[in-house]
């Protein structure tokens, strides 16, 4: 009972986010399927904890046998709309050539080097009780309370907490984070009624999968080949950082990775063909982002000035984000120091250049083993697209300032804050970059793309049949 | 196609490997002496007793499970020796070993470090070592573990610095399957320690290019080969596979070590197994001991780590524990009633003929009592 119970409770997140993202998926899209699937499984891993927020805040309780009955229900008012969702004109599939005997020994390496990536880290997972710092520290600590109180009892910061002498409050070290990550933690004990340090952390594997999958779905729309969307699935898993988060699960942090990788991909698959359900898919990823992190509010607010650039001609587009930069430094600077944004007050950053922590950065992606060779990639492709003259800014030029401006709020971080400590000890760099990580990997299968079909051995993105051909 | 690819990884990986062995060249003397052994037969026994045997010496730690052995040298410098190579047999996994020296500048003064691993192999790059310099006089070991136990010392060696023994230690580095540590989630260096003189990234960057380079050259040369962008992609993809299969070995290592632990066991005995078990085990007693109705606990420790992990440990009771701050908060806010789990290292001090909690500041509180350990006291507020 405890291992269909457990079942139930991997696979709800799954179809509840799949019945959703399927709805914003157009038919016959290249890698639909696995579209849906990842970003579905994203996007569930997300919902159900606003499910038991939801119910929590009614008064209902947070039992299983009740959190999957409205998850249920919600699932049959999505299967319906399903299958009453008007089937727009199918795109035109583009042929791709037959899958020669050495792609399919391609494909079948790649396939079982990825299986036996997730499943090295996923027996970690299983066998190992919670382990890094921060989970024992803010994340765990309130599920831990949640699950023996029922019920989603307030976490107040330290001072709170002894003016009202602990009474029907509790505390941790971050009381304010967000609290999706310890209500999947919670959703899982509840299933398996009882507090259980490792099973309760199997959300990380379904995440670290979903993104795999997601990638894989996102990069084929995206136009790739599906050996080229494999081998670049195979090395965004193969990270040695992401497989860590999984094995050493309770962090936040590959969510928020995924959840902005997610809204990258369909942010750029929406600005390629415009269709209304990428764009919203894109909305809600973004939005998502904060119910994660913190930082996920900054990571967010990237796509502003990326809409702008798909939106404007470049002109405007210029005139507009030169005006937001303007007034973003002058909000810096007229702002009360101690007004609070996102957690973090200004005078608390203490903004100044930290000159040692850009060797700290630097070395985390070009000298320590983090993310194996993106940065070297990433420093090829680009000089290479541009060179070439497939970098075009029709086919990139949304995502590219996305991630431009997520690139420089991290510089800003870790060079121009108090944070710059944790680029010159390691002790965060390698985290935080690990929320950009999966969008600059998809970045480079982009770059890629164009660049390979410049050399006639992949399709043209550019040449990517709008919505409504035949 | 495959066959340009692996013949520009072939020229890329010997170019590598040249400048590679010319850049470990420089860092050897010109004339380097060979390895030196550390006779068993020969070390002085400053503390245990000792029995020499076939393949080795028999160590008996002393009452105080202390061991201690030396060499004395003669005139060695420090710089023409790279690495100790040392093999340690031991009856029990709990201890302890540190290499120590003198030198002929620092006289009678001991200088040392703790081998990480504990006692078994050992090849300790003494590079790393940064007191590791001038003329080596004295050489030992110290062991630290159970009274009465024994541990055979089966051979040691201090390696001569040349290219072959760079390039042995730099896969020695590469190749360690290093544990699971706190730092994991925000690094993987890909080494096994951050002194080490080369790391694989950058290496694997290099053979990349050189590999490329290689590529570029054939096809510059050869009229009949046209560039190919399949030949680039299978270079990259393979050195990605190749870094990618080190750190699968590693984690593959882990995992057993991890099975080794934890498989087998129900999760909640997980806790009861590892270096945290006696702290897990305390705080579980004292919780026992805590309503769970609401009432209050503070911990308090000087250590941080361990008591942010005792505070995880004694939720969903309500904890209170401040990282950054003092142990306690100001007292006047503690009242009757309340329960302080003090773990060991602590600031506080018990004043047991008064039943009196004093902070190093001078803060007061009566308290009792309620179960106490090696690992900490737990106090009812009076």
């Amino acid at each position: 009972m405890e291992l269909v119970k457990l079942l139930l409770a991997l696979s709800l997140p799954l179809v509840l986010g799949a019945t959703c993202i399927s709805l914003l998926t157009r038919s016959g899209t290249a890698g639909r399927a696995a579209a849906v699937a990842g970003n579905g499984m994203l996007f569930g891993l997300i919902l159900l904890p606003l499910l038991m927020r939801l119910l929590d805040g009614f008064g209902v309780g947070l039992r299983f046998h009740v959190i999957v009955f409205f998850a249920a229900g919600l699932i049959v008012v999505l299967v319906a709309a399903n299958s009453l969702k008007r089937r727009g004109p199918t795109p035109v599939a583009i042929p791709e050539p037959a899958l020669t005997a050495m792609h399919r020994l391609l494909i079948g390496l790649f396939l079982v080097l990825l299986g036996l990536r997730l499943l090295s880290v996923g027996l970690e997972l299983v066998w190992r009780p919670l382990f890094p710092w921060d989970a024992t520290m803010h994340w765990a600590t309130k599920a831990r309370v949640w699950f023996d109180a029922g019920g989603l009892v307030p976490f107040v910061e330290e001072s709170q907490w002894l003016r009202l002498g602990g009474e029907g409050v509790y505390t941790d070290h971050h009381p304010g984070y967000p609290v999706t990550i310890p209500l999947l933690q919670l959703w899982l004990s509840l299933a398996l009624d009882r507090w259980d340090e490792s099973l309760m952390n199997l959300p990380w594997l379904l995440c670290c999968a979903g993104l795999a999958i997601a990638f894989y779905g996102q990069a084929r729309a995206a136009g790739s080949t599906a050996l080229s969307a494999l081998i670049f699935t195979y090395m965004l898993v193969s990270m040695p950082l992401i497989g860590s988060h999984v094995a050493l699960a309770g962090y936040a942090d590959l969510f928020l990775g995924a959840c902005y990788c997610a809204a990258l991909m369909a942010f750029h698959n929406w600005s390629l063909r415009r269709e209304t359900g990428q764009a919203l898919q894109a909305l809600l990823f973004a939005l998502c982002c904060p119910l994660i992190k913190n930082e996920g509010f900054f990571w967010a607010l990237t796509f502003i000035p990326a809409l702008v650039v798909v939106l404007l001609p470049l002109r405007w587009a210029l005139y507009v984000l030169y005006g937001t930069f303007v007034a973003v430094v002058l909000a810096l600077v007229l702002i009360p120091p101690d007004f609070t944004i996102a957690g973090h007050a200004l005078d608390e950053l203490r903004l100044f250049y930290r000159p040692g922590a850009l060797a700290g950065v630097l070395a985390s992606f070009w000298v320590q083993d983090n993310w194996h060779l993106l940065g070297y990639l990433l420093l090829a492709l680009l000089p290479i697209s541009i060179l070439s003259g497939s970098f075009g800014r029709g086919a990139y030029g949304g995502i590219t300032t996305a991630l431009l401006a997520a690139v420089l709020l991290f510089l800003s971080l870790f060079l121009f804050t108090r944070y710059s400590l944790g680029a010159l000890r390691f002790t965060s760099v390698g985290r935080i970059s690990l929320h950009l990580v999966p969008g600059l990997m998809f970045y480079c299968l982009l770059l890629w793309n164009g660049v390979s079909a410049r050399a006639g051995l992949g399709r043209d993105p550019d040449t990517m049949p709008a919505v409504g051909a035949q | 196609m495959l066959r340009l690819a692996t013949t520009s990884l072939l020229c890329g990986a010997t170019v590598l490997l040249a400048a590679v062995y010319l850049y470990f060249a420089t860092l050897t003397p010109a004339d380097p002496p060979r390895d030196k052994v550390l006779d068993p037969a020969l070390a002085k026994i400053k503390v245990g007793r000792v029995s020499r045997e076939d393949g080795g010496l028999r160590l008996t730690l002393d009452d105080t499970g202390l061991g201690v052995l030396l060499w004395s040298l003669p005139a060695v410098r420090a710089t023409d020796y790279l690495l100790l190579d040392a093999s340690f047999r031991q009856s029990s996994s709990a201890t302890t070993l540190a290499l120590f020296w003198k030198t002929a500048k620092t006289g009678n003064t001991l200088l040392h470090h703790t081998l990480p691993g504990g006692v078994g192999p050992a090849l300790q790059a003494l590079v790393q070592l940064g007191e590791w310099q001038g003329v080596i006089t004295e050489l030992g070991f110290v062991i630290r573990g159970a009274p009465g136990q024994t541990i055979v010392l089966e051979s040691a060696q201090l390696i001569a610095s040349t290219p072959y023994s760079w390039f042995r230690y730099t896969l020695d580095e590469w190749l360690a399957p290093g544990e699971w540590s706190h730092s994991s989630i925000n690094a993987y260096y890909g080494v096994g320690s951050r002194d080490a003189v080369l790391y694989p990234l950058p290496l694997v960057g290099a053979l990349l290019v050189l590999s490329l380079v290689s590529y570029g050259l054939i096809v510059a040369v050869s009229a009949r080969t046209r560039f190919d962008w399949r030949v680039p992609a299978a270079l990259f993809v393979c050195c990605w596979i190749g870094l990618d299969l080190l750190w699968q070995g590693k984690l593959l290592d882990r995992l057993r070590n991890t099975h080794s632990d934890f498989a087998g066991l129900a999760s909640a005995d997980r806790r009861t197994v590892g270096p945290e078990a006696p702290l897990f085990a305390f705080v579980g007693a004292a919780k026992q001991r805590i309503a769970p109705d609401g009432t209050r606990v503070f911990v308090s420790s000087a250590d941080e780590y361990i008591g942010m992990r005792g505070a995880y440990y004694l939720y969903p009771r309500n904890v209170y524990w401040k990282r950054n701050g003092p142990e306690l908060p100001a007292w006047r806010r503690l009242r009757k009633g309340d329960y302080l789990l003090v773990l060991a290292p602590t600031a506080l001090r018990f004043d047991r003929q008064q039943n009196i909690l004093v902070a190093p500041r001078g803060e007061r509180v009566a308290v009792e009592v309620e179960t106490s350990s090696a690992v900490g006291t737990l106090y009812r507020v009076m």
